[in-house]
């Protein structure tokens, strides 16, 4: 009987605060604006450390569970090898091909695999600042079709425990907030196509002075780390 | 008048009763829910968001330039700013899952196999040959005692790995006879169980050794 598997080995995530408020009044300057934010991601310019998530994968199946938008089980066991970039080898015979034509070899990750660890590394984080998590909602569970408006994550951080990481303390709630995974190394503007989205997506519904939202990109240089915005009116 | 951070709370109390397998305590939640909220008040602000970005994509088109959706999120907002709609619409989406949860919790029969104790509840899941899950759910307001638990499997004979046991705790026990593994993210907790010998009777008594130190109030 094996008694201890890898999967219960620790591992960690930096998680790092792009330390300029995002304001969504910057959308209509186009995606030269969140190009030059992932350069300085990228570069690690304007951006701080804020927590190192020591992360035990069995707990993460928990978030997965409660909060994430797709079922898909065992996303601990995913995330070993999501964090460690192995990609299974798929059998391929030895008989050659027609012209133009090309073995599959290398299976890819499903994208909604990183999503789903993206959202729980999220939640991961949040409750490592101290946020009650079941006044986490998320939704758009409709995804396709008539009410893709809505952004990830609802919020309702009564106890304020995010006030810590954000610049104001006196928001209402919900804050807002959408999560982007990916699967491998993107490209800078890859990146900053995400962080387009995601704002557009908070952009439905942030408008008062005192509201705000979160974005959440997952991304992998080379190691993964999550960065955080701050995403004011 | 029940708040609506509380109404998310409840809703969270509902999945994890769902995720436990007990679905009686689930109904009663959700009947309890639409009987002290005004459910209509908010699917109708769902509905209305709804058909304000539906008549604003007939009216712009589908697009994907960013200027296009853009122009469609600001008239968007502008809308349900006007109306005073985002913010229940968001409650209204939240709670037309559990519409769905509780039309679908119509066509299932009476929970199965839930033990029920003062301080928590759960269900045993056996995979043969010899593993054993249990998913419980404790009493919230509770504190684990995660050292008591500790000490007293190493009197018993198991070694402990290194854990978690801040807010969350992660404990790994194993002895020549069995290696169980306890996750907890209150109010859920899960144990799994490996026997040398299957034996879902031991299985079950570890897991209530575990559980009713786990759910000891502390002094």
């Amino acid at each position: 009987m094996s008694f201890v598997s890898s999967m219960n080995i620790a591992r960690s995530l930096a998680i790092f605060k792009y330390d300029v408020p995002l304001s969504l009044q910057n959308l209509s300057s186009g995606m030269n604006w969140t190009i030059n934010i992932i350069d300085d991601v990228l570069k690690q310019r304007n951006i701080r450390h804020i927590n190192t998530l020591h992360l035990y994968p069995r707990l993460l199946e928990f978030y997965n569970i409660g909060y994430t938008e797709k079922w898909i089980r065992r996303i601990d066991e995913n995330f070993l090898e999501y964090d460690s970039g192995v990609k299974p080898i798929i059998n391929v015979p030895r008989q050659r091909l027609p012209a133009n034509f090309k073995y599959l070899y290398i299976k890819s990750f499903s994208g909604d695999v990183s999503g789903m660890i993206a959202e729980s590394l999220f939640i991961y984080f949040l409750y490592s600042l101290g946020v009650k998590i079941n006044g986490i909602g998320h939704l758009r569970p409709h995804k396709r079709g008539r009410s893709s408006f809505f952004p990830d994550y609802a919020i309702w951080d009564t106890s304020k425990a995010i006030a810590l990481v954000l610049s104001v303390n006196n928001y209402s709630l919900p804050i807002l907030a959408e999560v982007k995974g990916s699967t491998s190394t993107a490209s800078r503007r890859e990146l900053a196509q995400r962080l387009v989205k995601a704002l557009i997506q908070l952009n439905y519904f942030i408008s008062e002075p005192d509201q705000c939202g979160l974005v959440f990109l997952l991304c992998k240089k080379p190691t993964y780390e999550g960065i955080f915005f701050e995403v004011l009116p | 008048m029940i708040k609506e951070h509380e109404i998310i709370e409840l809703i969270n109390y509902i999945k994890d009763n769902l995720w436990l397998g007990d679905y009686q305590k689930a109904k009663e939640l959700i009947n309890g829910l639409s009987e002290n909220i005004d459910f209509e008040e908010y699917m109708t602000s769902l509905d209305e968001a709804r058909s304000s970005f539906i008549k604003l994509k007939e009216e712009l088109g589908e697009t994907s330039k960013l200027k296009d959706k853009l122009v469609i999120s600001d008239r968007f907002k502008q809308m349900t700013r006007e109306r005073e709609l985002s913010r229940k619409a968001i409650v209204g989406l939240l709670m037309s899952e559990l519409e769905k949860l509780s039309k679908g919790l119509l066509v299932t029969g009476p929970s199965s196999e839930i033990i029920r104790r003062d301080t928590y509840r759960y269900k045993l899941y056996e995979y043969p040959p010899n593993k054993y899950e249990i998913r419980a759910l404790t009493d919230e307001k509770l504190k684990y005692d995660a050292q008591g638990l500790i000490e007293n499997l190493e009197e018993k004979g198991y070694k402990l790995l290194p854990i978690g046991k801040e807010r969350y705790m992660y404990i790994l026990a194993f002895s020549l006879e069995s290696y169980i593994e306890i996750v907890a993210l209150p109010p859920k907790l899960v144990i799994e169980i490996s026997l040398l010998t299957p034996n879902s009777e031991k299985a079950q008594e570890l897991g209530e050794l575990i559980l009713d130190f786990l759910s000891r109030e502390r002094v």
